[in-house]
């Protein structure tokens, strides 16, 4: 455990507003792709980062090892580069908001377990799939497991620690991905994801548990072999829980990050204003959702704040922005826990925790049922978003609807559409709501989020023929 | 441990362990990062870098642990980690290292950086962005400087070192004008001296202009098939894509790429000629040996439109009886063409200009679509209004089979050297289409 590096004894603390750091991801990879053991592999990324405030901005330094020395290293070296920059180019920002006293340890202990239980998993299915389904073209099971382990020492100032908090989010994962060859002799490609957070064996004790869901996958693969092009232009679709959650962090999400909004995002001009459908409310939580863990629980985050749930739209209004605390500061709101570092040499930034639109009173039956000449589209394969709200999502799996009625299954597309101008036109949301369990952020670092969502139906640009 | 006396006890501790093949990578570092947010400063980072990476076969199974900590005790924990993943693994005759060549040293770029200059640069950057371009939001700046010294060795001798450093900038921008927005646009560029004013990079200055000429963006009307342009940073992500579809390894090993069967044929256009060139002299401290243990060599991928090497490691080499490619390094070269970019825009009666692609990711047949960023419509010969929402698809095959021209002139970012292509038969959507 890290604690076990850290005693605190011996650390100079400099006497600016300080966060020390200890941190150990550990990543392990596993990839039979058509049988073949292609990645067999872990890898631990463990270090040391401190960051001190002064002259208002930041200095930073990392190092990967967690003696004494280091340590005092890092610090000394994040008291010399706030002063350097400070000195030439300090900024007016001054005190920031004061971390509250407390403690956090949620912490889950690490189960032992060997890398051949990941193996003689994937091993299993495979052979499954093999002797299942013999004419696919292509497989690659793969399993992923990710532990963050975090020690935060933070203060205001001074050797006291104020925030001192260690915590442990594990991920586990495990992707199937079938290949198909449509009539013309073209490969086909669709896949599905399991697990969430916890350990690889919280998940994955037995392989059989997943073939039900997998048949589903490869009947899916089959229609989407005989798919059509999407008809390119905008259209009423139904956007499948699954894809609201991207939605609710690509679309929305990003546009009200603090940083994005001082950099120009249009949500800067739209507090308190409507930018949805009353129908849509959006929260990003922190660690606990309807009394159960988030995917991507966050109980202290790295600038040492206490994180709480925030509303990002209630009803249809935009409500808040998400914050870290120098841009608290800046734009006169109280931090929430959004400041989060992928790695022990990464600095916090601005992030998403788990964010969802709140679930609605329709049934998605109804939904797809009142749809005449549309699309039901149900998972993305990725996503972008940009200042202005403009979003594109990939589409790896949708059905045309016809008639009320899911019909053909269309191949990979796109669709896009601007953030606050495409929830106004939504006007139904299901009742039910699904976190994806393996979602990652890019923005400068990669960082696990969770992403929920309940169905809507709204209208949206597609590309297609 | 310093990296090489890590990588030495590694590698004999593997071998101590049972491994009959092992390859050691070892690296130490340090990375000076300058960082601003809508024009101030506001982070100065400094990361002591390390890591060293074992892959070890035993038996014929392989196993592979990385850690970033150089001392004994990690670096054993980390060899008994990789000897176990290598038992739990699964035999298979393709596994295999480098053959022994000579022992090389490589050394490239500045090897002492200079974070004064580098603050001086970044400032000056933003002052002229301040004068010039009041209505200019830089919301990120990055500036950095990286050495890296690097040490490979393994169980048949081989012996490469490496010392490098270069700097790196990132700049990310959007207009800003009475509420209006529009789109993120960013330009990133390696070089190895700070004597260039940023402003004047590569496209720094005409992305920017074209951010401040895009406030009354409109979607295009309607549908059509037509000719758009790519500039070099988009044909770098969409020929990319293209390739690691077609050429790259999962594809040939598993036999599912399109092309798998292709090589020596034509399968591109003509006028097509591309290579990765990590010793290109245009290029920023290059790769110098692969990951496998080769001596990195430039290699030609597709030559005039035929296709000339699958991107292989020996590992996918060995599985699907190809040639290994002689690096994987990513760094793109493409032939300049025989047309001004001038000429090309003026032959275009309808069609856009396009400097990002958003898109999902492609399907395995090549079939794409996806958004046009910070691109224009081209109207009678002339670049036009600045466009939004509106999208583009397509087969990336097809795309580049239906090249009309190549531009004589290249933008080199540090890690490629790329024309601007025009290509037709694109459909082109807009919102309301």
């Amino acid at each position: 455990m890290l604690t076990d590096y850290f005693t605190g004894k011996g650390i100079n603390f400099p006497p600016q507003p300080t966060e020390l750091r200890t941190q150990r991801n550990t990543t392990r990879n596993v990839n039979l792709l058509s049988g073949n053991l292609v990645s067999n592999s872990k890898q631990v990324a463990a270090g040391v980062s401190a960051r001190v405030y002064d002259h208002g901005v930041y200095g930073f330094a990392s190092i990967a090892d967690f003696s004494p020395e280091s340590i005092n290293l890092v610090l000394k070296d994040a008291a010399d580069n706030a002063s350097f920059l400070g000195s030439k180019a300090g900024t007016e920002l001054g005190v920031l908001p004061p971390l509250a006293p407390g403690s956090n340890f949620p912490l889950v202990i690490e189960p032992e377990f060997s890398q051949k239980i990941m193996i003689d998993f994937l091993k299993e299915l495979d052979a499954h799939l093999k002797a299942t389904y013999p004419g696919l073209a292509g497989r690659s099971v793969s399993a992923n497991c990710l532990d963050m382990e975090k020690f935060l020492y933070a203060s205001n100032g001074g050797a006291t620690p104020i925030i001192t908090s260690h915590s442990m989010v594990p991920r586990a994962i495990v992707r199937v991905s079938l290949t198909v060859r449509d009539p013309a002799g073209a490969p086909i490609n669709l896949g599905r994801v399991y697990g969430g957070f916890g350990f690889f064996p919280d998940h994955f004790a037995d392989p059989s548990q997943l073939y039900e869901d997998i048949n589903d996958l490869y009947e899916r693969a089959m229609k989407k072999r005989e798919g059509v092009h999407a008809s390119a232009g905008t259209h009423l679709v139904i956007m499948g829980p699954d894809l609201a959650g991207i939605l609710a962090h690509e679309a929305v999400g990003h546009t009200v990050e603090s940083d994005v909004v001082l950099g120009g995002s249009v949500a800067a001009q739209l507090m308190n204003q409507k930018v949805a459908s009353e129908l849509v409310t959006l929260v990003d939580f922190a660690h606990t959702v309807n009394g159960e863990l988030a995917p991507v629980p966050v109980y202290v985050d790295d600038d040492g704040i206490i994180a709480k749930d925030i509303v990002l739209i209630e009803q249809g209004i935009l409500k808040a922005y998400m914050h870290d605390r120098a841009s608290a500061k800046r734009m006169g709101y109280e931090p929430h826990g959004n400041a989060r570092a992928f790695a022990y040499y990464d600095e916090p930034l601005v992030r998403m925790r788990n964010t969802a639109i709140l679930s609605g009173t329709s049934k998605l039956a109804d939904m797809i049922a009142s749809v005449e000449d549309g699309y039901y589209l149900v998972r993305s394969s990725n996503g972008q978003a940009d200042a202005t709200g403009e979003f594109m999502f990939g589409i790896a799996e949708g059905y045309e609807i016809k008639g009320g009625k899911i019909a053909r299954a269309i191949r990979d597309t796109t669709i896009s559409g601007v953030a606050f101008e495409m929830l106004k036109s939504v006007d139904m949301v299901s009742d039910d709501m699904v976190w994806s369990c393996s979602g990652m952020c890019g923005k400068k670092q990669s960082i696990p989020v969770g992403m929920g969502g309940a169905a809507v139906r709204c209208y949206i640009n597609i590309g297609g023929r | 441990m310093k990296y090489r006396e890590a990588a030495e006890y590694a590698l004999d501790a593997m071998k101590k362990k049972g491994a009959q093949l092992v390859t050691i990578s070892a690296s130490e570092g340090y990375t000076d990062e300058l960082n601003a947010h809508t024009g101030e400063f506001d982070l100065y980072r400094k990361l002591y870098n390390s890591e060293i990476s074992l892959v070890g076969i035993k038996d014929g199974k392989k196993g592979t642990a990385t850690v970033s900590n150089l001392d004994k005790s990690t670096i054993d924990e980390a060899v008994d980690t990789c000897i176990a993943a290598a038992n739990e693994g699964t035999a298979d005759d393709a596994f295999a290292i480098a053959e022994f060549v000579a022992k090389k040293e490589f050394s490239g770029g500045v090897l002492v950086g200079d974070r004064e200059e580098l603050f001086h640069r970044i400032k000056e950057f933003m002052t002229v962005l301040a004068q010039e371009y009041p209505k200019l939001n830089l919301r990120q700046m990055i500036g950095l400087y990286t050495r890296t010294d690097s040490v490979l060795l393994n169980s048949n001798g081989v012996d490469f070192t490496n010392s490098r450093g270069y700097y790196t900038y990132s700049s990310t921008f959007s207009g800003q004008d009475e509420g209006l927005s529009t789109s993120f646009a960013s330009y990133r560029s390696r070089f190895q001296d700070l004597n260039t004013p940023f402003i004047d990079m590569g496209m720094q200055r005409i992305m920017i202009e074209n951010s401040l000429q895009s406030f009354a963006a409109q979607t295009v009307a309607g549908k059509y098939t037509g000719t758009v342009i790519l500039t070099p940073s988009c044909v770098g992500g969409l020929i990319g894509s293209m390739l690691q579809r077609f050429a790259g390894e999962s594809g040939v090993v598993e036999g599912t790429s399109i092309w798998k069967d292709k090589l020596g044929s034509q399968v591109l256009h003509p006028s097509l000629t591309l290579a990765f060139k990590p010793w290109d002299p245009q290029i920023v401290c290059g790769e110098r040996y692969t990951s496998d243990g080769y001596e990195s060599v430039d290699t030609t991928v597709i030559k005039n439109g035929v296709l000339e090497a699958f991107l292989l490691s020996l590992y996918g080499a060995k599985k699907s009886g190809q040639k290994r490619a002689g690096t994987l390094s990513g760094s793109m070269v493409i032939e300049a063409g025989d047309k001004p970019l001038n000429d090309i825009i003026g032959a275009i009666d309808k069609g856009l200009m396009v400097y990002r692609f958003s898109g999902g990711n492609p399907a395995g047949n090549g079939d794409f679509s996806g958004i046009a960023k910070n691109s224009f419509a081209i109207e009678n010969g002339k670049i036009a209004g600045a466009v939004s929402e509106t999208m583009i698809s397509g087969n990336l095959e097809k795309l580049f089979q239906n090249v009309v021209a190549i531009s004589l002139e290249r933008i080199c970012e540090g890690n490629s050297v790329l024309p601007w292509i025009a290509i037709d038969g694109v459909t082109v959507s807009g919102s309301k289409a």
